[in-house]
This record gives C-alpha cells, sequence and structure tokens, in this order.
C-alpha cells in the first residue's frame, strides 16, 4: 500500500525546508505549506496521513486548524509544533483531537522522537482509513442511492438499477404502496446521464383527469376559460430530465392516448395549441395496480403498457424481506431520535418481536410511520411494545389475519401459521393468542418455539411452504423467525414473553444490534 | 529626589515593555534556533553518507547561517537592552535594537520593521537612556503587534531625520495609528521628549504618524 503523505504547515521557510528534507531523506513523502488556510486548502484537493502544523501561524494558526479538520470531518492525524510549550497550549490541541505535540526548537532528540512518531501515526490513519473503505463498502451492501436493504430481493433491484439507469429505455417501477417506487425512479435518474436535468414526478390518481392532463401538456393562454397565461407542461418542464409518472395506471383512456402519442413521437402540443413542441424525456412509470387486469379490463392501454414497461423492476412488499426490517426500523429510529432530540438507543425485545412478525401492509412508509410516532411518544430510553404497536391494533381484532391453506401444506405447518398470525395480532401476547385459539398458552409457546428452532435451522424457504395469507400474506415471521418467543409469567395483555432457551435469547440480542 | 523618582518610574516602566516584548519575541527567537538546529540536522545526515554531493547540503549550511545570523541579531539586541544603557544615549543605536525586539514580536514571521537613517552621523541625546527606550518602544510595539492582528500588514517604517537641535524618529505603518500609550505619556514627558502625532489619508485608510523629537546631547 502506497505510503500516506505528510503535510507540513509553518510560516518558517528555514524550518520547513530543513525538515521537509529531513523527512523526504527518511523515506517519506512531504508537501509545505505556509500557514493554516493553506494547509486546509491542500487538505480538502489531497489525502495527507499526518500534518505537521505550527501553532502560532498567519491567518489560521495550529489550534484553529485542529478545530477546522475535526469540524470538516477531514481525515488526518495532527502533530502540533509549538513554540510555545506552554501546558495549556498542549493540553488545548490533545483535546482538539491532535495526534502529539512536540516542542521547539527541534534539536536532534526532538526530531528522533518527531521521525518515531510519524509512522505511528500513518498507521493510525491508515488503520481509520481502512475502517472508512469497509464502513463504505459496507454501506454500499445495505443502502443504494435513498433505498435502504439488504436483502437478496433489494439487492436484485439494485442491479437492475445499475444495469438500466443508463439507458433511455422506459422502466415500469411495480409494487405495493410505501415500497419506495419514487425512491427507485430518483436513484434511476440520478445514476443515469440525465442526472443534471430536471426529475419531474407527478402523481396521476392525485389528480382529476382535466388537471392532471394540464399538468402534463400545459396549456396556452385562453385555451380554457380562465387560462390567463400560457403555461408549460410537466414533459416541457422535465425535458433534458426525466419525468416520473406515479399510479400511471389512473390515467383516464384518453390521456393515455395522449401520452402514447408523446412518447412515441417525443413531441407533445400544449391543450389550445397548434405546435408541437419537442421534448427530450426519460419516462419512469409506476403502479400498484395489478396490470394484467388493467389491461384486460380495458383500463390500460396494451400498447402504452408495452411502451412503458421496457424493463419492469418489481420492488417487493416490506413482508418478504424480513432481513431488512430490521436494518430499517434501526434506520428511522436513529434518524428520528436525532430530529426529535430523543436519546433512543434501541427497541424492547417484545417490540421486536411485534416489529418482526407484522406483516405491514403499508411497507416501509409504514414502518417509519410507527418508528416516528413510537420515538415521539417514548418516555424512556428503548421503544416498547407499546410505543410501536399502533393503537387501532392493540385490541388485536383488526389485524388482517385470514389464511389461505394451500392444498399440499400439512396440517402442522397451517396450524403453525395460524398461531403465528394470531400471535402477531395480538401484539405478542401468548396468553390472549391460546384463548382466541381455544389453545393452551403453553401450546402457543411451544408452537412459536418450534417456528423459532426451525426457522433457525431452515433459513427463509419455509415460509412459503404451501402457507399464505389470502390478501395480506404474511409470511415475514416465519421467514425471518427470529422472534424470541419466551415462556414465563402469563395472562398480562402484551408482556413480553421471557427467553425459552439460549438460541432464541441470543437470537434476540443480535437483532438488535445496530 | 523627585528627579530619582522620576528615574526609577521610567526604568520600571522600561523593563514592563521590555517584557513585554521579549515575551512576544521568544517564539522568533525559538524560531530562529529551529531553523538552525533543523537545517544542521539536515547536512549531519546527509553528510553521514559517503556518496553525498556538495550540493546536497550547501543550501541548509545556508539556511543554518542565516538562521544563526538572525539569531545573533536578536540575542545582542536583548543582551543590550537588558544593560544599562551608556549616556549620553543615541537614538539611532537605541532604535536599531528596539525596532529588532519589537519586529520579532509581531504575529507572524515576515512582520517588517524597517530602520531608514539617511545620512545622520551622530544622534546623541540629552534624554536619559531607559527614556529614550521607552519613547520609542511604546509606541513601536503597540504599532506591531496590534489588537490580536495575525494578517501580514504593510511593513512598519521608522525613519530618522536631524531637527532643529533636535533628532526626529519618525514611526508610520500605512492604514494604522501610531501613537504614544496613555500609560508612557508622563514619564516620557517628563524626560524631555516632545511627540505630535499628524493623520493622513483618506477615511478608509487613515494613518497616524507619530514624530518623536529627542533633544540633542
Amino acid at each position: 500500500m502506497k505510503q500516506a503523505k505528510i503535510l507540513i504547515a509553518d510560516d518558517e521557510a528555514a524550518i520547513t525546508t530543513g525538515l521537509s528534507a529531513i523527512l523526504e531523506d527518511a523515506g517519506f513523502s512531504v508537501d509545505v505549506v505556509a500557514d493554516g488556510q493553506k494547509a486546509l486548502d491542500a487538505l480538502s484537493a489531497e489525502r495527507y496521513g499526518v500534518v505537521l502544523a505550527d501553532l502560532k501561524m498567519p491567518r489560521v494558526d495550529g489550534l484553529t486548524l485542529l478545530r477546522e479538520l475535526q469540524q470538516r470531518q477531514i481525515p488526518t492525524e495532527c502533530i502540533i509544533i509549538t513554540g510555545q510549550a506552554t501546558v495549556d497550549s498542549a493540553v488545548q490541541a490533545m483535546q482538539q483531537g491532535a495526534y502529539d505535540y512536540i516542542e521547539k526548537p527541534l534539536n536532534a532528540e526532538k526530531l528522533n522522537r518527531l521521525k518515531a512518531l510519524i509512522p505511528k501515526a500513518l498507521d493510525k490513519y491508515q488503520v481509520q482509513q481502512t475502517n472508512r473503505e469497509l464502513s463504505s463498502k459496507l454501506e454500499g451492501l445495505t443502502h443504494y442511492g435513498e433505498l435502504t436493504g439488504q436483502s437478496e430481493s433489494m439487492r436484485s433491484v439494485y442491479q437492475v438499477i445499475e444495469a438500466v439507469a443508463p439507458s433511455t429505455a422506459s422502466v415500469l417501477i411495480l409494487g405495493e404502496s410505501g415500497t419506495g417506487k419514487e425512491l427507485v425512479a430518483r436513484a434511476l435518474h440520478t445514476k443515469s446521464d440525465r442526472a443534471k436535468g430536471p426529475f419531474f414526478a407527478l402523481n396521476c390518481a392525485a389528480l382529476p383527469k382535466e388537471i392532471l392532463e394540464n399538468e402534463l401538456f400545459g396549456h396556452e393562454k385562453g385555451a380554457f376559460t380562465g387560462s390567463t397565461n400560457e403555461k408549460p407542461g410537466a414533459f416541457e418542464m422535465s425535458s433534458g430530465g426525466t419525468i416520473f409518472l406515479d399510479e400511471m395506471a389512473e390515467m383516464s383512456p384518453d390521456i393515455q392516448v395522449k401520452l402514447l402519442r408523446a412518447i412515441e413521437t417525443r413531441q407533445v402540443r400544449r391543450l389550445g395549441g397548434k405546435k408541437e413542441i419537442n421534448v427530450d424525456i426519460r419516462i419512469l412509470a409506476a403502479t400498484n395496480k395489478n396490470l394484467q387486469k388493467a389491461i384486460a379490463d380495458g383500463e390500460l392501454r396494451e400498447d402504452l403498457y408495452y411502451r412503458l414497461a421496457v424493463v419492469e423492476i418489481d420492488l417487493p412488499p416490506l413482508r418478504e424481506r424480513a432481513q431488512d426490517i430490521q436494518l430499517l426500523a434501526n434506520e428511522f429510529l436513529a434518524r428520528f431520535a436525532q430530529q426529535n432530540s430523543k436519546t433512543n438507543t434501541g427497541f424492547e425485545d417484545a417490540a421486536w418481536d411485534w416489529i418482526m412478525a407484522y406483516h405491514w401492509p403499508g411497507n416501509v412508509r409504514e414502518l417509519k410511520n410507527a418508528v416516528e410516532r413510537a420515538v415521539i411518544m417514548s418516555r424512556g430510553s428503548t421503544i416498547g411494545p407499546h410505543d410501536i404497536i399502533p393503537r387501532h391494533l392493540r385490541s388485536g381484532g383488526e389485524m388482517p389475519a385470514a389464511l389461505t391453506i394451500a392444498v399440499g401444506a400439512t396440517a402442522a405447518e397451517a396450524r403453525q401459521q395460524l398461531v403465528l398470525r394470531t400471535f402477531a395480532s395480538t401484539a405478542g401476547d401468548a396468553a390472549r393468542t391460546g384463548k382466541v385459539l381455544g389453545i393452551s398458552e403453553q401450546d402457543v409457546r411451544t408452537e412459536m418455539l418450534a417456528l423459532v428452532t426451525e426457522g433457525s435451522a431452515a433459513g427463509s424457504d419455509k415460509s412459503t411452504n404451501g402457507v399464505q395469507a389470502a390478501q395480506k400474506p404474511s409470511p415475514t415471521a416465519v421467514s425471518r423467525p427470529a422472534s424470541p418467543v419466551k415462556p414465563g409469567k402469563t395472562g398480562k395483555r402484551n408482556e413480553p414473553v421471557p427467553a425459552p432457551s439460549r438460541a432464541a435469547s441470543k437470537k434476540s440480542t443480535i437483532k438488535k444490534g445496530r | 529626589m523627585v528627579r530619582e523618582a522620576a528615574a526609577q518610574e521610567i526604568a520600571a516602566l522600561w523593563l514592563a515593555t521590555l517584557q513585554r516584548a521579549l515575551g512576544r519575541a521568544s517564539h522568533d527567537v525559538k524560531d530562529a534556533l529551529n531553523g538552525a538546529l533543523v537545517n544542521l540536522e539536515v547536512i549531519r545526515g546527509r553528510a553521514a553518507k559517503a556518496d553525498a554531493p556538495a550540493a546536497a547540503v550547501a543550501p541548509f549550511a545556508d539556511a543554518a547561517g542565516q538562521q544563526l545570523d538572525r539569531l545573533t541579531t536578536l540575542v545582542d539586541a536583548v543582551l543590550a537592552l537588558g544593560r544599562a544603557e551608556r549616556e549620553p544615549a543615541d537614538v539611532v543605536v537605541t532604535l536599531r535594537r528596539v525596532a529588532t525586539i519589537c519586529g520579532a514580536s509581531a504575529s507572524f514571521a515576515d512582520a517588517e520593521v524597517v530602520v531608514e537613517v539617511g545620512d545622520l552621523e551622530s544622534a546623541a541625546t540629552a534624554v536619559p537612556g531607559d527614556a529614550v527606550r521607552l519613547a520609542l518602544a511604546a509606541p513601536l510595539l503597540d504599532l506591531v503587534i496590534g489588537e490580536g492582528r495575525t494578517e501580514r500588514a504593510s511593513p512598519v517604517r521608522c525613519v530618522v531625520r536631524a531637527g532643529e537641535g533636535t533628532t526626529v524618529v519618525t514611526l508610520a505603518a500605512a492604514g494604522r495609528r501610531a501613537a504614544m500609550p496613555e500609560w508612557a505619556e508622563q514619564a516620557v514627558r517628563a524626560a524631555g521628549v516632545r511627540w505630535v502625532a499628524s493623520e493622513r489619508g483618506d477615511e478608509a485608510s487613515r494613518t497616524n504618524d507619530l514624530l518623536l523629537e529627542f533633544p540633542r546631547a
């Protein structure tokens, strides 16, 4: 690995010339600047492993330089060379993050000490640099643009975005509400050559037909009553960039015709206008509708579908990527705790149980809102089940819980699913689950424990073993059966159940890790 | 008795001024020493190699020499100003020493205090030595140090010329106001030094020149 460079910041030319010669003779690569401001400029432009800074310099002195390095988070190790060998200045330098300080005059003994200090400081810099690179790589494994997720399904999405973004192909983004379709659209725009151009997002379901048409294509002055000025539409305004049409299947058939024409000719005509206006756009669209059904029902033109769906990206619902739930929940917790000046450090085990077992019909958006609400409502340093579980779900009766048992599933699997869903719907209350199902509390625990054990052994494939939710499939807790189901005190509503085994307890600890 | 008390007051004020100047100049002394040592260390390191060409050490020998010259000048000035002044005091000789120490007291390395003497042969004065030192050092130090100034600024010029029965020293720096500090006024005046501040420049770059008159011996 190439050794990092050293920067000397001192306004004494006689010192910098001599010092750089000594360090170069010792095998280091050295640059020199005459004051603290120039040091900051150099550090912004290039990486230096070590900065040797005089305490007293014009413009920006050594202590100010240290402060700026900390504030700007410039990675380097700073050794202060001080002629003012007061305890105060040395202590101040160390408090502000200096690696060490050395007192003038630099006689042979002190120069030897400096030459011994520099490799250690460079080592520290190198280790921290490696850590930063690893963190960055780790970040790359779990994040993509504004998207968060480390599951296989999300990594596949990232790969498709990476491959498709540089092209001009239209992309149709499919996925339930709250899965992050607009974030995918933004990532496609950001990663494309059009990134410097505008990104225009329009929700087709939110606007009445006439207004949507006006928003898309604009109008000329006098096009309709009250149109006193001309107005360019979204196609014109996003020319050179990307237009994102959310809920595109909600467009009326006649707007679909105009849209199809605009896509084919790359020309639009404003309402009341006579001339065609050339537009250079890339179209991204999204919907949460069943498009085959919409086409079959005549709600969506088939030719428009094929125009828009040159590439399809299918975003998985949150319940199908259980391993992302923990990552997302922890991220939201950190974000909202900071935003609300709270000191929340994590979720209680019982809260995790519920988070992992709940099927999140509103997907990431619902999880985000739940965590934000929990952070705001929480009184302690950790988020408990009462903080995170929405009031309307605490009664347990309103959780959509119908199950479809596929032919071929065993009775044991069906029973297990039923127990799991009921357990989730009672917010982790084993006693109530037993009561609802007409089985003993102990049976509930046994089923849940079996789920944990099987899940640990078999992995996530177990989830789709012939049992699926009818409307809101909820294999979450099965595909990631990390919920620590715990026997113990009974009868109390929503009470967390103590850990039944070391394995389950260990799982719970891992989940809290951030 | 009164004269002795006045002399003691001037001596005390001068020592306080010298202490202030030396406190700030110590950085320059250490820098000069540091510059000399670091460059000597380069020479030592390179000279130890059998095949080291002379060109590899010559510039560092020059640099070390320059730093030692700088150090010598500073030490000479400090030692001379620490001793009792020989009477009658010479305004030019005193000014050179005071300028050396005040220049080294500046907050930045290449601050300049320029002394321009012209053809003046001798500037012996009837004013006692400590009073001459105080009258020159007190305003000069304020002018050089400024108020927490860390930016490089225009050089401070000290111009000496012969007046009518006096030696006149003008202290000036573009954009700055030279003045006799209030705490020194009475003692300096009592010792026989006269001064006048003349204003020049526009509103934006108002400059005060301070003209100090020392009666000849």
